[in-house]
């Protein structure tokens, strides 16, 4: 599985150039903003170029003093607090979930053979197509949020967590056995620390698919938040509102992916020297 | 012949070990007709690797296998284990069936098997912590097992930081520490310098003349089985058979000694035309004996 995030930053670290040796950090700065500089360079250039009004193609400048209006307000914060919260205990819910669920699988392979179709049935099903339920279910707001964020985080945090636990070295597993561990200190001192490379693989794919999640149940289910924001300021003839918000997610989503998520992984897997050659 | 050392002077660094288990003399291994086949990755024919191999090891006899690369020594360990059933024939120990792991049965594994994710104290701690210890008590004992292999300022790094040899030493640590009534180790001190190994050989034979443990000690170096073994066992290949037994009568206590170095060697001359028969085609791999 590919993950959303991972493959979409560039790290500083790994370039082989001389540019980030020479500027240091702040080439590597360079390096980041770079792309976004020239998609915006597009952007101004296409909204002059068509000559569009600023309700069917808002220009940067008008959704910089709409984020400052925004701002001003209180609005985007709140917003994207509470949509953060949401993502969060969503992600948290599904990982909090799968985890078990594959380490309930590897212990029990008939089982796992026997729940894969089914498994396989459900991942196919958009969680979008549960919101009705969920909403006929729970009412609008932050449950139904919550669990279709969760919904998508399971299913690539079980695969990858499956396939973690599938690459443990058998003799780690004899090795605990040998020196007197139960299945389920087995299960504590290797499947889970073991398994960690894919589960973080898992969680940062399924904090991906949970975030786009977000965005979209809260368009239909929320009466507060980004998603929310995005979908209503259009009716109200605010489409840079919109525009603004898409921006917030996306550096959201960098934030979140280069200060949190990578920290996860370099504190454990990388530390271990488990990282994979392949990625 | 444990209790024949117990006043023979040496001084052992490490005092607080001395509170390992007393001696008992549990730990009797019997290995019964025991075959193994392994299916062929191909084509899934099983491939016969071992046996019938019958073996007794008594409760507190340290006992060498010796035998060519490929002839089952692994596959028999972890069979006493209980890690692999064989395919036909039984292990028992004191009385019991083999049908499982457990801590009775300590291994040290050809290829180490240390948890990366683990800390060298942490991964040496772990059977006292399996065992009940609490996590101080258990870095405690951790700390002196890894004084005891000569590396007692490993303990906070990761397996992946060390050399070979120490993550070798880091594995027979952790599996002493676990303090069980039979030990398997599979050839554990090959990857570690001659100086080192020397060290650790008489550490092994101090620690095995304090608990009486069984030891089942698999080593490629007639050197090595001639200065440890009551008795070797060598094994020949295609599938894995008892090929001859030889009593090493010599004390232990005087074995490490100088004086007694010929006479370790005219045991170990005697291996190795065995292990020379036992390995009917082209000659052992170079310096494997030069212990
Ligand atoms: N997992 C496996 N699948 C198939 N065949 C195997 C497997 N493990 C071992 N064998 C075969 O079984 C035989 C015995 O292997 P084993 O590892 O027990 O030998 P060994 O005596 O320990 O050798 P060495 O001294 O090289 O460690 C070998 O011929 C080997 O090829
Ligand atoms: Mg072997």
């Amino acid at each position: 599985m590919v993950g959303l995030g991972t493959a979409s930053l560039p790290r500083a670290s790994t370039g082989s150039s001389r540019y980030a040796q020479l500027f240091g950090r702040a080439g590597s700065v360079v390096k980041l903003v770079l792309p976004f500089v020239f998609v915006l360079a597009i952007w101004q250039a296409s909204a002059l170029a068509f000559g569009l009004s600023n309700y069917l193609y808002p220009r940067p400048a008008l959704v910089l003093r709409t984020f400052g209006v925004l701002v001003a307000h209180g609005i985007l914060l709140s917003y994207t607090e509470t949509s953060m919260w949401r993502w969060f205990v969503g992600v948290g819910v599904g990982t909090a979930v799968a985890i078990p669920v594959a380490l309930a699988f590897s212990f029990y392979r008939p089982l796992a053979r026997m729940m894969f179709p089914l498994i396989n049935f459900f991942t196919a099903i958009v969680e979008l197509a549960w919101i009705p339920l969920f909403v006929l279910w729970f009412g609008y707001g932050f449950k139904v949020i919550v669990l279709s964020i969760g919904y998508v985080t399971f299913f690539p945090v079980l695969a990858n967590t499956m396939s973690g636990i599938g690459q443990i070295p058998k003799v780690s597993v004899q090795a605990a056995q040998t020196l007197g561990a139960n299945r389920l200190q087995v299960a504590l001192h290797v499947l889970l620390p073991g398994s960690l490379p894919g589960t973080v693989t898992g969680v940062r794919t399924g904090a991906g698919y949970g975030f786009r999640s977000l965005i979209g149940a809260e368009m239909i289910a929320a009466q507060s938040g980004l998603g929310y924001m995005i979908f209503e300021s259009r009716a109200n003839q605010l489409t840079q509102r919109t525009v603004a918000g898409m921006i917030t997610i996306g550096v959201l989503w960098l934030l979140v992916d280069r200060l949190y998520l990578r920290s996860i992984e370099r504190a454990t897997v990388e530390r271990w020297g488990l990282v994979r050659k392949a990625r | 012949m444990a209790s024949a050392l117990s006043g023979a002077g040496r001084s052992y660094r490490h005092d607080s070990l001395a509170a390992t288990p007393d001696k008992c003399t549990l730990g009797r291994v019997e290995v019964k007709e025991v075959c193994h086949e392994y299916l062929s990755p191909t084509d899934k024919t099983p491939v016969a690797a071992l046996g019938p191999v019958s073996l007794q090891v008594s409760a507190g006899e340290f006992l060498c296998l010796l035998g060519p690369s490929g002839c089952g020594k692994s596959t028999l360990l972890m069979i006493i284990a209980g890690l692999f059933n064989p395919t036909a024939g039984t292990v028992v120990v004191d009385g019991v069936a083999v049908t499982g792991p457990s801590r009775e049965r300590g291994v040290v594994f050809q290829d180490y098997a240390l948890l990366p994710w683990k800390t060298v104290r942490s991964n040496v701690a772990l059977g006292p912590r399996l065992a009940g210890a609490s996590r101080r008590e258990a870095n405690q004992v951790a700390d002196e097992f890894l004084e005891l292999v000569g590396m007692p300022q490993a303990g906070d790094r990761y397996p992946h930081e060390l050399s070979g040899g120490m993550r070798q030493r880091a594995a027979v640590a952790r599996t002493l520490a676990a303090k069980p009534k039979v030990l398997l180790m599979d050839e554990p001190f090959a990857a570690v310098d001659a100086q080192t190994r020397g060290v650790l050989q008489e550490e092994l034979i101090g620690i095995w003349a304090r608990t009486a443990q069984t030891v089942v000690f698999v080593t490629h170096s007639v050197e090595e089985a001639a200065l440890l073994a009551d008795r070797v066992v060598v094994m020949s290949t295609g599938p894995g058979r008892v090929q001859e037994e030889f009593p090493v009568t010599l004390p232990h206590e005087d074995r490490f000694s100088r004086e007694s170095a010929t006479r370790v060697a005219e045991v170990a001359a005697s291996l190795l035309a065995s292990v020379r028969t036992a390995q009917p085609r082209r000659p052992r791999r170079g310096g494997s004996w030069s212990g």
